[in-house]
């Protein structure tokens, strides 16, 4: 059936994103022109990304046509490659207030491998959970899956990158949910994981921990560790129902809110365009959702249905996590918003998984049983 | 197996709805949280978006108008002046910096790095004016966090020349004295300001421009006084007051067709770049802001008051016997020298004291105070300069009984100089009493001249028949053998009168030490009177001790050049 070769409301769902997130840098670079006069950093973002949009994409064109089954094949390469490239991160890496995150290539661009490394575990988990039972037994997959993210786990919290540790971790979880797992030996799963995070909980920095302080109470100090959460919020909010528009945005132009480009991007989606951009965005993630769900119902093998479900998990825990701290329904974690914010690595990953994705529904079995 | 796929996709289903409604419950808060802050509390926040928003300022300093003699010669100018500065937040290597600033501003480079590694704030300023060479330099030097703020510095080229006239200016460029005090709002501008945002989190990085307003420059001054006369007006005050050991001494010279100030000399005067030295006091210009009694210059008045009010006619004779005993004080003419019967010529020829008290008693005291009233006495004139003082010029009702008398040869009546020497001008320009002047127009960046609004005509105060009269009686002053011959120039007709006048102690009476005040006025000439020449020498202590010794010759000496400088004719 032709109609099935390209999973075309998915396809649209992400380029309205990609659409949204263009929209949203144009705008915010014509209002800092507005206020400032002259062009200002909105407007170099907004060029970058239509340079790395014009990479990922391109990539993405040749990654969809490929059959996803190869990547059972390249899972242990992947994941070799990527955990060479966290090991390296922590030794010649480059980042800020302290971190070591990125790894600087020439001509003046950087790479965060922690972003690619989803891709790399949701491949080896699917690969993992999927392997013949005679291969590998129920408990055998789960230790493998643990062999497999933990190290990642602790490899990216060494950065120190909590936020993509945890991401990393959830979307482990999210998967191995679906495994064909008794409620018992879930109920210990979960045990498990409780206990671990009491041990992060106690190994966490201190200025981790005040995060977490923070986003429990962020009016305590305005000026310190909540201003950046308070400055998400006063720009979200004073945006109001269609938003304060080219003209009327502060917050954006003069830089009031940290990071607005990045973990805070969605901010400036509620100053620019108020409620209405808002629950906008938010319905283009619904539909994000749906458009998988609607994929992965189409799909019969386990290993493309695995990888489906750690790319839904993957969109969704970011997108709920980054919206989240943006309107302090959360933790400040460093989480970008999927399509929408701004970074070399967080779109290039994103736009690999919904090329996945493509390629998963392009190359499925028609059969069924 | 297929028992297992079927209870994998119960057990999926099952796990999906959990999956669902987590996912419901994820975006259901996140969307009610949406509405709560960008729906109610909205006001709120708009609130905290804005108190944050701030704008500061920082002027740009206008430049001063300049100040300009009648020649054009620059008396008063603003030069760029820059201050520099250092952003320490820019600053890498304190050992750099000092090292490449040090040479240019003449510092010690081990001195300046110390004081930079001990900055104690953000911005610390190395040297405050900083001139157009080392400015170039500077700007030149590729070190990070140099700011160069400029500014402007008020300089007088031609000193203390004009220092009293022209003024000072303040650390603030404002005028504190002289012209630079009286039209302080026409030369100062208007400044400029650029207005800033002040960003938020980024307080590394220089605020965003928000505007700039362009100063609007002050406008120049074009005086009467010419700095040639005036020069050598001072050059001859100065040898005056070093030959006689005086105190202090003026000269105002006047045009008495327009009344303007062509020089007023004022010394000794203040060096303007260093007056704080001297002090405020001594910027004020002694010729309008100083009273003093000026004895017998003050007969001009007297005989212009004689005539004016027909008391008595050039034939008219007043006898004087050396002394003159009114209400039991008596009245001396010099070396009690009896003069016999004299009429008006005679006695300003012999600056006769006892005519002259009988000539104001015989006037009337109230018509006598109408007339002085009239010339301008008790009265400030009117001129362009801050600090003027009207003289004393008390009410008949107020005055004993040998006031009238005395106050007709100029005692107990205070005058300023420029009042005197326009009652001067007044009598050479026919009666017609004008108000003096020194700012002749005013002129802005555009190079429109805007004419200030005088001269002022006061009026004509005595008829041009009795300033003939008068001034022909002042000519007979002048003379080659007699009068006051040490003023006489050959060729030429001066008019001119001398004074000598006891000096007002403090606390009532008269200094006891033997100095006077020397008072010439002169007008060249008196058959054409181009310039009016008025001086006063305070308390001279040495040599002698006479007008016609001591102010004569001072006189003679400016009115010499005067004849050449302005090419008078005989």
């Amino acid at each position: 059936m032709k109609s099935r070769h390209f999973p075309l409301f998915f396809m649209a769902t992400v380029l309205l994103l990609i659409g949204f997130n263009l929209a949203t840098f144009y705008t915010a670079s014509l209002a800092e022109q507005y206020t400032l006069g002259h062009v200002g950093s909105f407007f170099s973002y907004f060029q970058k990304t239509l340079l790395l949009l014009a990479f990922s994409l391109s990539v993405a064109v040749a990654v969809q046509f490929v059959n996803y089954r190869v990547f059972r094949f390249l899972a242990i390469p992947i994941y070799a490659i990527q955990t060479g490239l966290l090991t390296a991160v922590l030794f010649i890496g480059t980042g800020m207030y302290g971190s070591r995150r990125w790894i600087t290539l020439p001509g003046s661009q950087s790479l965060q491998p922690s972003e690619l490394h989803k891709i790399a575990i949701i491949i080896l988990v699917a690969y993992i959970l999927t392997l013949p039972d005679r291969r590998a037994g129920t408990g055998m997959k789960l230790l493998l899956v643990a062999a497999a993210v933990v190290p990642s786990v602790l490899l990216v919290a060494k950065e120190p990158d909590l936020g993509s540790a945890v991401m990393l971790l959830g979307i482990a979880v999210f998967m191995v949910l679906h495994f064909r797992l008794s409620n018992r030996q879930l109920l210990m799963l979960g045990l498990a994981l409780i206990l671990a995070a009491g041990g992060v909980w106690l190994g966490l920095k201190p200025y981790q921990r005040e995060r977490i302080d923070t986003f429990l109470n962020p009016q305590a100090d305005p000026l310190g560790s909540g201003y950046n959460v308070l400055q998400s919020i006063v720009a979200t909010g004073s945006g109001g129902m269609w938003g304060r528009g080219i003209k009327g945005s502060t917050q954006a132009p003069l830089s009031f809110v940290p990071v607005q480009y990045a973990d805070f991007v969605f901010s400036l989606v509620g100053e620019l365009f108020g409620f209405v951009g808002s629950a906008l965005l938010v319905v283009l993630f619904i539909l994000l959702m749906w458009s998988t769900f609607l994929v992965f119902r189409s799909l019969t093998d386990d290993f493309a249905r695995y990888m489906v479900i750690g790319i839904q998990a993957m969109w969704f825990l970011q997108a709920a996590v980054n919206m989240g701290m943006t309107i302090g329904l959360s933790p400040v974690t460093g989480i970008p918003l999927p399509f929408i914010s701004y970074g070399g690595s967080s779109l290039l990953t994103q736009v690999l998984a919904a090329s996945i994705v493509v390629s998963v529904y392009r190359t499925r079995d028609d059969l069924r049983f | 197996m297929k028992k297992g796929v079927a209870s994998f996709n119960d057990m999926f289903r099952r796990r999906l709805v959990v999956v669902f409604v987590a996912f419901l419950v994820a975006v259901l808060g996140i969307e009610s949280r949406f509405v709560y802050l960008q729906v109610i509390a909205r006001a709120d926040l708009v609130d905290l978006a804005n108190q944050q928003l701030d704008t500061d300022s920082i002027p740009i300093k206008a430049k001063r108008g300049m100040i300009l003699d009648s020649t054009g010669r620059v008396l008063a100018e603003d030069i760029a002046t820059w201050s520099l500065g250092l952003y320490m937040k820019e600053v890498k290597d304190a050992h750099l910096t000092a090292t490449s600033v040090a040479p240019i501003i003449n510092v010690s480079a081990a001195q300046l790095e110390k004081q930079i590694r001990s900055a104690s704030s953000t911005f610390i300023y190395l040297k405050k004016q900083v001139g157009e060479t080392e400015y170039s330099q500077l700007s030149r030097l590729n070190v990070p966090g140099i700011v160069l703020d400029k500014g402007y510095r008020r300089v007088y080229p031609l000193g203390s020349l004009t220092s009293s006239v022209v003024g000072v200016t303040g650390s603030d460029n404002q005028g504190l004295s002289g012209i630079e005090f009286q039209y302080d709002k026409e030369l100062r501008g208007t400044d400029g300001k650029q207005t800033y945002r002040v960003s938020g989190s980024n307080p590394g990085e220089p605020p965003i421009m928000e505007d700039v307003e362009d100063p609007i420059p002050g406008k120049n001054l074009v005086l009467t006084i010419d700095s040639n006369i005036q020069y050598f007006a001072q050059q001859a005050l100065m040898e005056t007051l070093k030959t006689y050991a005086g105190k202090r001494a003026t000269c105002t010279i006047l045009d008495p067709k327009t009344d303007a100030v062509l020089a007023m000399v004022d010394v000794p005067s203040v060096d303007p770049a260093h007056w704080q030295d001297a002090g405020m006091s001594s910027l004020s210009e002694k010729v309008v802001s100083a009273n003093y009694e000026p004895g017998s210059v003050f007969k001009a008045a007297t005989s212009v008051a004689g005539l004016e009010t027909g008391t008595i006619d050039l034939q008219s004779t007043f006898y004087s016997g050396g002394t003159l005993k009114v209400y039991g004080t008596v009245i001396h003419e010099v070396n009690d020298y009896a003069y016999g019967n004299m009429n008006l010529y005679a006695m300003l020829q012999h600056s006769s004291n006892v005519g002259f008290a009988q000539l104001s008693m015989k006037i009337g005291a109230k018509p006598f105070y109408d007339c002085l009233t009239r010339y301008g006495f008790g009265k400030r004139t009117g001129i362009d300069l801050p600090g003027e003082e009207s003289g004393i010029l008390l009410p008949p009702s107020l005055w004993s009984k040998t006031t009238l008398p005395t106050m007709g040869f100029g005692q107990g009546v205070a005058v300023t100089a420029i009042q005197m020497a326009n009652f001067y001008a007044t009598i050479a320009n026919g009666g017609l009493m004008q108000r003096p002047y020194i700012v002749d127009r005013i002129v802005d960046a555009s190079g429109t001249s805007q004419k200030t609004d005088t001269p002022g005509v006061i009026g004509q105060v005595f008829k041009p028949e009795t300033a003939k009269q008068v001034l022909e009686g002042l000519h007979g002053v002048v003379q080659k053998d007699i009068g006051v011959f040490s003023a006489y120039i050959p060729g030429y007709q001066v008019a001119g009168k001398t004074g000598t006048a006891q000096v007002a102690a403090p606390g009532g009476g008269y200094l006891s030490n033997g100095t006077y005040v020397y008072s010439f006025a002169g007008i060249l000439t008196a058959n054409d009177p181009r310039v009016v020449v008025f001086l006063s020498i305070h308390e001279t202590t040495k040599g002698a001790r006479t007008s016609f010794q001591v102010a004569g010759p001072t006189f003679k000496k400016i009115a010499l050049n005067l004849i050449q400088y302005l090419r008078l004719k005989p």
